[in-house]
């Protein structure tokens, strides 16, 4: 994968994440649907820089789809936090690949590198000990 | 109608549509390129470091355990002598996060970039844990 086609995949995943994150804070209630907003809003502003960091190297973003199907019923707030753990999971995995895909000191690198702490710290509070953390967040497979 | 390329189904969760189908690439330990030798030498050193310090058998001691395998190096046999005589990058978790991060900048491989940078995320969430 090339830093071309990352960007964009990050940029996918990004999109999906806004639109989940959305699904889960309407299912959430206090103080989870307040972290949910201000991660909306976290993940709506990286999403903004993974699309300056795409156009600089001549890619044109994904358009988001309209409507995402999230893979189990979001019906409770249980369901709404495991789709926000998976959802930082799924950003942690683009991260990984856009650290991977870029050249060394440079700000697409340094973006991905904080992408990725964010994300994995982000999946553990949604987690918050149900699940253990894992130890290479993003890693493939 | 999906929307989501073939490309980016291993890291797609949500279906446009459809439910995007997930795929698995293999899994990859650190490349010891001469140019990020030190980068990982010195993480591996600190890894070690952060093993000695933590229980067996508790999840912090099995993530670091992994660490060090993603960074090439082999767990510590007991009775044997250590051979590294690099320093240690860190040898606290919390303190780690900001060398792992710009090691990972630094790295001239992707792929070792890549793992530096999970392994300070693994530590980020240890040090929030311990917050």
């Amino acid at each position: 994968m090339n830093e071309v086609e990352a960007l964009r995949a990050a940029v996918a995943v990004e999109d999906q994440t806004v639109y989940g994150y959305g699904l889960a804070g309407a299912r959430l209630t206090a103080r989870d649907r307040a972290r949910a907003l201000t991660a909306l809003d976290a993940h709506r502003a990286r999403r903004d820089q993974l699309v300056t960091a795409l156009t600089r190297t001549g890619g044109a973003p994904p358009t988001a789809a309209p409507a995402y199907i999230p893979p189990s019923p979001v019906i409770d707030s249980r369901s709404a936090r495991s789709l926000c753990a998976a959802l930082e999971d799924a950003c942690a995995g683009a991260a990984w690949d856009l650290a991977a895909a870029t050249a060394a000191a440079t700000p697409t690198r340094a973006l991905a590198i904080r992408w990725l702490s964010d994300a994995a710290v982000a999946a553990a509070g949604w987690r918050a000990g149900s699940t253990l953390s894992p130890a290479l967040p993003g890693r493939p497979g | 109608m999906n929307v989501l390329q073939p490309r980016l189904t291993r890291r797609a969760l949500l279906g446009a549509g459809v439910v995007a189908l997930a795929g698995c690439t293999s899994r990859r330990k650190a490349a010891a390129l001469p140019q990020d030798a030190a980068l990982l030498a010195g993480a591996r050193a600190g890894e070690m470091a952060l093993l000695a310090s933590t229980a067996v058998g508790t999840a912090e001691h099995a993530a670091h355990l992994a660490h060090l395998q993603a960074l090439g190096g082999q767990p510590p046999t007991p009775g044997a002598t250590p051979k590294s005589t690099t320093a240690p990058a860190y040898v606290d978790a919390p303190a780690s996060v900001e060398v792992l991060q710009a090691a990972a900048g630094n790295a001239r491989d992707g792929g070792n970039a890549a793992v530096l940078a999970s392994i300070a995320a693994s530590h980020a969430v240890i040090a929030a844990r311990l917050r």
